[in-house]
């Protein structure tokens, strides 16, 4: 099952969610995911009305910017949207059956 | 290739002139991959992200079972092979090729195991029978021995 955040905003349920098909059409619009890091604050709205091309294809950009300035916890909103953005190249990648690198965090 | 580095990843970001490569270049060269291993081109472009895997590992397990049953008539073919094999041979004297499999191999399945049993209690029943006509052999000698 694929990452989905959902909300509900004025008595309707929204599920934000990334296919290949909504990463491509965001791509042909322009986006650049690698500006995530470089540039976080601006890529965000473009990064959440792309969330809802899966689901709410027709939604009005007008509600959607509402929405998104309403949005709580906008840092962890930029993480979950890149995990959420990531994961259908993520899905395409093998994993290592057996991995032999060992990693530590300094937290 | 083995000998690049982490940091020569960069340079498909364009710094060498090259075209940055988008995951869209990416998701459209495994498309074909993904529809082959029997996904539907909507399932891969507007379903779940994550089914790939699922199929990505029925595709390898089906390439295994492929593999091993392309093995197995290949050593059904040798067998064969080696049965008639004496009567093709120049100056051969024999008349008659050597008896194929009466069975199957035996597979590790469930199917194997109902058959083996099978085999185990005919081999028993045979076994039982043997003992009782020899039984039966020796008590008659026996009688005949004491009525004598």
């Amino acid at each position: 099952m694929s990452k989905q955040l959902t909300f509900v905003y004025n008595d309707k349920e929204y599920t934000l969610e990334f296919t290949r098909a909504t990463v491509r059409q965001m791509e042909n619009n322009g986006f650049v995911a690698t500006d995530i890091e470089t540039k976080p604050m601006t890529v965000l709205p473009d990064l959440f009305r792309g969330a809802f091309l899966a689901h709410h294809r027709f939604e009005k950009a007008g509600i959607v910017d509402e929405i998104y300035s309403k949005m709580t916890n906008k840092p962890a909103l930029i993480e979950a949207l890149s995990d959420m953005y990531n994961e259908p190249i993520k899905a395409l990648l093998d994993e290592p059956e057996q991995g032999n690198v060992e990693w530590t965090p300094n937290w | 290739m083995d000998s690049e580095l982490v940091s020569d990843s960069e340079s498909d970001t364009g710094r060498k002139g090259r075209k940055p490569s988008s995951l869209t270049e990416y998701f459209e060269k495994l498309c074909p991959f993904y529809i082959n291993a029997g996904m539907t081109y909507d399932q891969y472009w507007y379903g779940d992200a994550t089914i790939v895997k699922a199929y990505r590992k029925a595709y390898h397990m089906q390439m295994e079972n492929k593999n091993f049953y392309l093995w197995l008539q290949g050593r059904y073919f040798y067998d064969a092979l080696c049965c008639v094999a004496p009567i093709l041979r120049a100056f051969s004297k024999a008349k008659k090729p050597i008896a194929y499999h009466e069975q199957p191999y035996e597979l590790n399945t469930e199917y194997s195991e109902v058959r083996r049993k099978q085999r185990e209690k005919e081999s028993d029943n045979k076994a039982r029978q043997m003992m009782e006509a020899f039984a039966t052999q020796f008590n008659q000698k026996f009688k005949s021995k004491k009525g004598g």
